[in-house]
């Protein structure tokens, strides 16, 4: 579970990027946020995986604060992050045994896990070449290999479909609604409407660092009054006029 | 057009969100430092030649080394800003004619170094004329100069280097390629160099022969020097119709150098551009089955570090700036100075007793702390430490190790690779002072004072990372975060130096006041990352 209480966050003093924040994503739920270029989905998802500072507010982890208790947040998720750029150097087998050390997952469950999902995402073939050979979306493959290898409760997905080819995203998108049926948290944030309107349990809409909507997509429709598409409804409410 | 485009994306740095009156003082102290310096240089050597009559051949001797400087330095250069620029990756999809790309590449390489001349070639110039009291004409022949020197080189090794990338496109290992590509180059270059000079070796004779007839040193460097003979003749004979001929000539030379150079390279730039935007791989890497020896526990402090270290050997840049210079400088400082000592012994001065007296002192101890000092600021480790990963080091704040120990993992390279220089100069200062205690003091010292420096840098780099590169040698040679390394190393050398003239006979209490305070500044420091560590990884995001 995240909970995110009264969040605020501004770069230049005065002018704020997040604007009291507050919601809460429980177990058993894929959560996805949306919302326009720019919004502050990104500043959201770098604020709960401890990147960007909080200015005000807390975020807790399962119970675990970001702020006051950081070490043992972060154990509590998988993060991947928008732009797949990561240690171009390293092998990708030696990236995985890298944050498998970080995580301290075992060597067993590191080999099973690490086999079964390389081989699906179908990198697994080139786990002992550089990352700086991968394409992009063998790079965001890698990373989300990552974050299942070490199977936190909490999956935290910045644009995670983004580069990805039809298959590994479907799969991505079966093991998603997979994890949380678990009574797990999926979080993740989308340009694709689509994609939210398919699996996402709940949403928020975000604009201008303020959080315009949560709920269930029916709510949404509900709340806009449109009957048709999550496209339709987000223009909507994300509409200045 | 595509030159602005080229040369703004290359020279944006990340904006310094600090101080703005505190960095500009910390950029003229340390301008002011090295101008100070070139200018000691250039007066005593300039002095020491007017004495013997050869003061023209500074002049010649000056041109000579920018000119292998240009030379050394643009070989990594023109690889990366040709051919492993992150731009290359937009240039390449847009209709633009190879010659304009590689031309607005060129033009860039060429700004590049007006910095480093004004540094190496115009002080120096400047303070010459001051001192030989030459007219307004030689200044403007000496800006001249300035703006052209750098044509040649960098056309000439850019040409060498982008026929090699054609030829080495083949490896799909883009590393590996660059480094074979460099080594050619560097052979290929000091082959220019070396065979600048076709006339006769300098013997003891034909020196002796030189220096008695006036400048007649400066002459034999132009004559030896054949491809820089018309560039020393401009400065030699500025005030005659000659240096504007040689002047025109040079030019000429360097336009039609640029001209050529930037077809012949556009002819065959395209394939080895597009080479090493590819992903290749390496068909025997493929991976057929994984075993459980591959995936072994390791040690998360010894995975951090083990992760650290293969980024920087696996990336040229990084690996000659941040190993193999830290630890090649002080060896072939300490066989040079063996070797005068060497040198001078045989010719029957008694340079050891000399050395013994002045260095028995707490001068002596603050001379070879600042030594180490000089020598720890030239490994740039943990002045990228967390800039050399680009956007990827921002993840550092999100894995589950605390901020503080990953500061600490961070400094332990640059610190280990002091360990040589540590090392060189403790057993140095034994020969002098032959007393093993004074000598220990010493080397704690040292490594406390290195321990102290790696904190300091990393806090530079955290000040304002350079996460958002686009070659990583840009990012290293255009990175301004070494100003401040050099400010902190000034202000270490200059209280070190001003601490010790006072108790100039207390070396014993001096050596453990000095160890008492690092000792204490290093607990400080510590201390500090671990309260502040917000604070100090806010700007990484």
């Amino acid at each position: 579970m995240i909970e995110i209480k009264n969040v605020s966050q501004s770069y230049v003093k005065g002018k704020k990027i997040i604007d009291n924040m507050n919601f809460t994503i429980e177990n058993n739920t894929v959560f996805g946020v949306i919302g326009p270029n720019g919004a502050g989905k990104t500043t959201t998802i770098n604020m709960i995986t401890g990147i960007l500072n909080i200015d005000e507010g807390d975020i807790l982890i399962d119970g675990k604060s970001i702020t006051k208790e950081p070490i043992e947040a972060k154990k509590q998720f998988g993060f991947v992050p928008d732009t797949p750029e990561m240690f171009e150097k390293l092998t990708g087998l030696e990236y995985l045994n890298f944050i498998g050390d970080v995580y301290k997952v075992d060597p067993k469950i590191r080999l099973e896990k690490i086999e079964e999902l390389a081989k699906e995402f179908g990198i697994y073939g080139d786990l002992k070449d550089r990352i700086q050979t991968y394409s992009h979306g063998m790079k965001q493959k890698l990373l989300i290999i990552s974050v299942l290898m070490h199977n936190p409760k909490n999956w935290i997905l910045d644009e995670p479909l983004t580069g990805l080819d039809p298959k590994a995203s479907f799969l991505l998108k079966k093991l998603m609604k997979e994890h949380a049926k678990k009574g797990n948290t999926v979080f993740f944030s989308t340009h694709v409407l689509d994609v939210a309107e398919k699996i996402c349990d709940k949403i928020a809409v975000i604009d201008e660092g303020k959080v315009t909507f949560v709920g269930t997509i029916k709510e949404l429709k509900e709340k806009s009054k449109t009957n048709t598409t999550l496209e339709e409804s987000f223009l909507k409410i994300t509409s200045k006029e | 057009m595509i030159t602005s485009v080229v040369l703004k994306n290359s020279k944006r740095n990340e904006v310094i969100k600090s101080n703005k009156a505190l960095t500009i003082l910390a950029f003229i102290i340390v301008f002011g430092f090295i101008s100070a310096i070139m200018i000691g240089f250039s007066v005593m050597t300039i002095s020491r030649l007017r004495e013997i009559n050869q003061s023209n051949a500074f002049v010649n001797m000056l041109l000579l080394l920018n000119f292998i400087i240009l030379f050394s330095e643009s070989i990594f250069h023109s690889l990366n800003t040709l051919y492993f620029s992150k731009d290359l990756g937009i240039f390449l999809r847009l209709p633009i004619k190879p010659v304009k790309l590689v031309k607005a590449k060129i033009i860039d390489m060429i700004i590049s170094q007006y910095q480093m001349e004004a540094l190496m070639l115009a002080i120096p110039m400047f303070v010459y004329g001051i001192i030989m009291n030459m007219s307004i004409s030689f200044y403007l022949f000496v800006i001249g100069i300035l703006i052209i020197l750098p044509v040649i080189p960098i056309c000439i090794t850019s040409l060498i280097v982008s026929i090699l990338m054609r030829f080495t496109n083949f490896m799909k290992n883009k590393s590996v390629a660059m480094y074979i590509t460099a080594i050619i180059a560097l052979v290929f270059v000091w082959g220019i160099i070396a065979n600048i000079g076709g006339g006769e070796q300098f013997t003891t004779d034909s020196f002796q022969n030189m220096i008695i007839h006036a400048d007649g040193l400066a002459n034999e460097l132009s004559e030896t020097f054949i491809l820089m003979k018309p560039i020393m003749n401009i400065l030699s004979k500025y005030n005659e119709l000659s240096g504007i001929i040689n002047l025109l000539i040079y030019f000429l030379e360097s336009i039609a150098i640029y001209e050529l150079v930037s077809f012949i390279i556009s002819k065959i730039y395209l394939k080895g551009a597009i080479g090493t935007t590819v992903n290749g791989k390496k068909a025997r890497n493929k991976l057929n089955k994984l075993e459980l020896e591959d995936v072994q526990k390791g040690n998360v402090n010894l995975t951090y570090v083990k992760k650290e270290l293969r980024i920087m050997l696996r990336t040229p840049i990084f690996l000659i700036q941040c190993v193999v210079m830290p630890i090649i400088y002080p060896i072939i400082t300490a066989i040079a100075v063996v070797s005068i000592l060497k040198f001078a012994q045989n010719m029957g001065l008694d340079v050891m007793s000399i050395i013994y007296e002045n260095t028995r002192n707490a001068t002596g101890f603050a001379t070879f702390l600042s030594i180490g000092q000089a020598f720890f600021m030239l490994n740039f480790s943990s002045i990228i430490a967390v800039s050399k990963e680009a956007r990827s080091g921002v993840l550092m704040k999100s894995y589950p190790i605390s901020l503080e120990k990953q500061f600490k993992l961070k400094t332990i390279i640059g610190a280990g690779i002091n360990l040589v220089p540590s090392t060189i100069i403790s057993i140095g200062y034994y020969y002098c002072v032959q007393n093993i205690l004074q000598t220990a003091i010493l080397f704690v010292a040292l490594f406390i004072l290195n321990i102290i420096g790696e904190k300091v840098k990393l806090l530079i780099d955290l000040h304002n990372p350079q996460i958002k590169w686009n070659t990583e040698y840009t990012m290293m040679k255009q990175n301004t975060n070494v100003m401040y390394e050099l400010f902190y190393t000034i202000m270490v050398i200059a209280i070190l130096a001003i601490s010790s003239v006072f108790v100039m006979n207390y070396l014993n209490i001096y050596a453990i006041i000095v160890l008492l305070i690092l000792f204490v500044i290093n607990i400080e420091l510590s201390s500090n990352v671990l309260k502040n560590k917000e604070k100090i990884f806010k700007k990484l995001y």
